[in-house]
């Protein structure tokens, strides 16, 4: 509980009752007026029940295949502890969750109560980046008619901004299949592990979020373009991971136009002419 | 700077628009494929629609192309001793840029303090410290928002040592000093009448009937020796019965059905909101006779 001895009635009071939301503390008993059915801590009570509830409950809904995935029990025990070690600090509860993918990832571990889990946490972020998709910020979606106002001698430098929804992930384990059969409700596959990571894509388009694999090439090209590199960066960069110069210029080029066609790629003034 | 910068000689309170809904997301495609003429005007969660993009804001400007909106909030936090976050507040602002509302409102409570956010409506205690705190936060976000805050009445569960005045003397009290308006929740009223055992009709009796520029209705759980604010059931009958109460003491006040778990079909609630309709209308006729 956070008081001073300079708090004023009203601050210290507000402090006191806090506590006890956040973490069951009965400094608050003695503000509680006694006089009309329910006790003071049945009273306190229903505000520190109602705390952990929405909270649950916004978890649930956020993490909706990886609740499917472990169960109604199994999740809520999860919560329940991330929940009481994570008081939220915005007033808006769409960021709520936020660290519970690294949060997963660091507690079904080896020697853990339910022993070594790594794909539940790699289900979360999965969840989390479609969440995040699905509000991201607007802007407006390239075209190819865009791109044919690129004068052939600017191609070299231009930057083709990513829309602000795409995310790049990587997985470890058949976590895309989980994720699917658990959509579907079809049978869940058993979790096994990759023999190499693999990336994902997650953007929207027309509201939705999607995801898809992507080659470790697509991949490279991809985050070179969420990092605001040019055209010919991109290049470059397929050229260094083992393409020779005019076969990294044709990958460059098939990437842009899926990118296009995904309305992954942001619609620059110079190019809407 | 004082609130009379923002609300100085405008007219007190706008005229009634009628009846309304809460929007929710599962009544989007009925406010959008057909006119729904028993809804005059919609509310909406304001915090619903303080996120960066995508389909959220993009179904709130098609449906606000069709209907008025008020903007209702749930973490503006007006009573917390920190005093309104200015982050938020310019958030607010651009989303009441962006919705042109009929008003702006949220509830007369604190939602956390020391960075914390406790998503919940948590109750003030009713003393002379707590109503300055209240009007000056009041002020500062008038000034903000350039318009008569609209302020709600909450259901609590708890009332504290250390009040010193009855709820309903606080909160005329902060429309007064504060220059502000009134969201009476007539629900509300009564879930803390039952909590606290005090009589609804003396709460209504002190309400100052011309800063009412809203009503809310809404349904509750009743647990026996206490009741939830759930808004996941009808409107209950003793709360029906406030209403007409209310409508004989406030005249023609701007009314709207809250809706927030077990959300019905369209439909059902437009059956609720008639029977609202009725309720003001029995009482309105009655009043002429």
């Amino acid at each position: 509980m956070t008081t001073s001895s300079s708090d004023s009635p009203l601050a210290a009071l507000q402090s006191r009752l806090q506590a006890h939301v956040l973490t069951g503390d009965m400094a608050a008993l003695g503000d509680v007026q006694q006089t009309h059915g329910l006790d003071a801590a049945r009273r306190l009570g229903i505000y520190h029940h109602a705390y952990r509830a929405r909270l649950l409950e916004t978890l649930r809904d956020t993490f909706g295949h990886t609740l499917r995935y472990l169960g109604d029990d199994w999740f809520d025990h999860l919560a329940g502890t991330f929940i009481a070690q994570h008081p939220d600090g915005q007033r808006n509860l769409r960021w709520y969750g936020r660290e519970w993918p690294a949060w997963l990832a660091t507690t079904l571990v080896a020697g853990s109560d339910a022993g070594a889990h790594p794909e539940v946490a790699e289900l979360a972020r999965l969840d989390w980046a479609l969440r995040q998709a699905f509000d991201a910020a607007d802007a407006e979606v390239l075209t190819l008619a865009n791109l044919g106002r690129i004068a052939p001698e600017d191609w070299d430098t231009a930057v083709l901004p990513t829309q602000p929804a795409m995310q790049m992930l990587s997985v470890a384990h058949n976590t895309l299949s989980l994720w699917h059969a658990l959509d579907q409700d079809q049978p869940v596959p058993e979790a096994v592990r990759l023999d190499e990571p693999m990336d994902v894509l997650v953007w929207r388009r027309d509201d939705r979020p999607h995801f898809r694999s992507v080659t470790p090439t697509e991949a490279l090209g991809l985050r070179s373009l969420q990092a605001g590199q040019s055209f010919g960066e991109l290049c470059a960069a397929l050229a260094q991971h083992g393409a020779g110069e005019a076969e990294a210029t044709q990958a460059a080029a098939a990437l842009l136009r899926r990118c296009v066609e995904d309305g992954m790629l942001v619609a620059m003034a110079v190019m809407r002419g | 700077m004082s609130s009379h910068a923002a609300t100085h000689g405008s007219p007190l309170r706008q005229p009634s628009p009628g009846f309304g809904l809460g929007l929710r997301t599962v009544h989007y495609n009925d406010f959008l494929n057909a006119p729904q003429p028993s809804v005059d005007w919609l509310e909406i969660i304001s915090d619903n629609y303080l996120v960066p993009g995508g389909k959220p804001l993009r179904m709130l400007d098609s449906i606000r192309e069709r209907y008025p909106m008020a903007m209702h909030g749930v973490a503006l936090s007006i009573g917390s001793v920190q005093g309104p976050d200015a982050a938020y507040l310019q958030q607010l602002k651009q989303l009441v840029d962006r919705v042109q509302p009929l008003w702006v409102s949220d509830h007369l409570c604190w939602t956390g303090v020391h960075g914390r956010q406790l998503h919940d409506l948590m109750p003030l205690p009713y003393t002379q410290e707590a109503l300055d705190l209240v009007v000056r936060n009041v002020q500062q976000v008038q000034d903000t928002l350039g318009r008569r805050l609209v302020l709600e009445n909450v259901s609590s569960y708890v009332s504290f040592a250390q009040s010193h005045m009855s709820e309903w003397d606080f909160v005329a009290e902060v429309c007064e000093r504060a220059d502000c308006l009134l969201l009476l929740d007539v629900n509300n009223i009564y879930v803390s009448s039952v909590n606290h055992g005090f009589d609804p009709q003396a709460y209504l009796d002190h309400m100052p009937a011309h800063r009412v520029q809203q009503i809310h209705l809404a349904g509750h759980h009743d647990q026996g020796d206490h009741i939830i604010d759930t808004h996941d059931h009808p409107v209950a009958d003793p709360v029906w019965a406030l209403y007409a109460q209310a409508c004989q003491r406030m005249g023609d006040v701007a009314t709207m059905i809250e809706r927030d778990d077990h959300i019905p079909p369209l439909p059902e609630l437009i059956t609720e909101l008639d029977h609202a309709r009725h309720v003001a209308a029995t009482v309105r006729q009655k009043a002429a006779a």
